[in-house]
């Protein structure tokens, strides 16, 4: 249902209908946004990405595929922008700092299972920021999207082998930088999972 | 790259502890974060601006309209020769009429046939 409503508006949008665009705008702007913002930590830097990505679409209007779902191509252009801007800007060890403070905010007023939940949650965040570009790129795509591998494989133009292997590295260093912070003993596992 | 040990650890466990604590952190990082709507904005803006600096008409429909313009020069021909009061609806545009002027000779053609005949 929601592949021919695509493909309908990118038809419409070829023949130059704004409101086409404003409405796949308004179907996928939180989608990419969050996308971008999870990569780049960045509000201002995921809103200029927003902005950049539906130009594209309508550039590049003529050269989409109307069967095909459009995420996957949506999300390729989010990761190639927010690289450009991880570049451009070297932000990105920067903690978004308006997230963190509002997960924080009137600790003291928290019972102290969400305190710890609230420590563990800014923990792994932190863990999943000081990952590489490319591995942390895969853990978005993957755990927050939902992306198949070969979706992923799709977005970063690569083979999926290359997808499984940035995942398990991914993974792997989240695990030993959790371990080394304590935080991933079983107790504390089984009462978030 | 494509070793066999990574496959099927992640096929066994796909959701162990630390798949989970990934995703409740990922998801509760971004949870409520919503787009300004100055970015619609924004990108209407642009497209305005590109839309004004380009050519209104574009490359498909130009020969068209040179076509329409050609015909309707040559279909006014087969009247002006008589001298007809046309509506002014029809009177020639400026630009109809030059193309008009041009191709007299080649239009009036037709009503030589006409008249020969």
């Amino acid at each position: 249902m929601s592949l021919s409503e695509d493909g309908r508006l990118i038809s419409q949008i070829r023949q130059g209908n704004i409101l086409a665009l404003k409405a796949l705008y308004e179907k996928y702007k939180v989608q990419v946004y969050r996308t971008a913002l999870a990569i780049t930590r960045d509000r201002e830097g995921a809103e200029d990405i927003l902005q950049d990505c539906f130009l594209r679409v309508y550039t590049y209007i003529d050269t989409l595929d109307g069967s095909l779902p459009l995420s996957p191509w949506l999300h390729r252009v989010t990761v190639n922008l927010s690289y450009n801007w991880v570049k451009k800007r070297h932000r990105w060890l920067q903690p978004l700092e308006g997230v963190i403070d509002r997960l924080v905010a009137g600790p003291r007023t928290l019972p102290e299972s969400s305190l710890e939940r609230v420590e563990l949650q800014r923990i792994v965040q932190k863990a999943i920021a000081s990952l590489s570009f490319k591995h942390r790129v895969v853990i978005v795509l993957f755990y927050l999207n939902g992306f198949s591998l070969n979706e992923i494989a799709y977005i970063l133009d690569c083979p999926v082998g290359t997808v499984k292997s940035r995942l398990h590295y991914a993974r792997r260093n989240l695990r030993r930088k959790l371990e080394r912070d304590r935080r991933l003993s079983p107790e504390v596992a089984y009462e978030f999972s | 790259m494509n070793s066999p040990k990574i496959q099927p650890k992640m096929e066994r466990q796909p959701f162990d502890e630390i798949d989970e604590l990934i995703r409740w952190a990922l998801l509760d990082e971004i949870a409520g974060e919503q787009p300004s709507p100055q970015v619609w904005q924004n990108i209407q803006a642009r497209l305005m601006a590109r839309s004004l600096a380009t050519p209104s008409q574009s490359g498909a429909e130009r020969p068209w309209r040179q076509f329409a313009s050609t015909l309707q020069a040559w279909a006014l021909s087969f009247v002006a020769p008589l001298d007809a009061n046309w509506d002014p609806r029809l009177a020639p545009q400026e630009r109809s009429y030059l193309i008009w002027r041009e191709t007299l000779p080649l239009s009036m053609m037709p009503m030589a046939a006409m008249i020969i005949y």
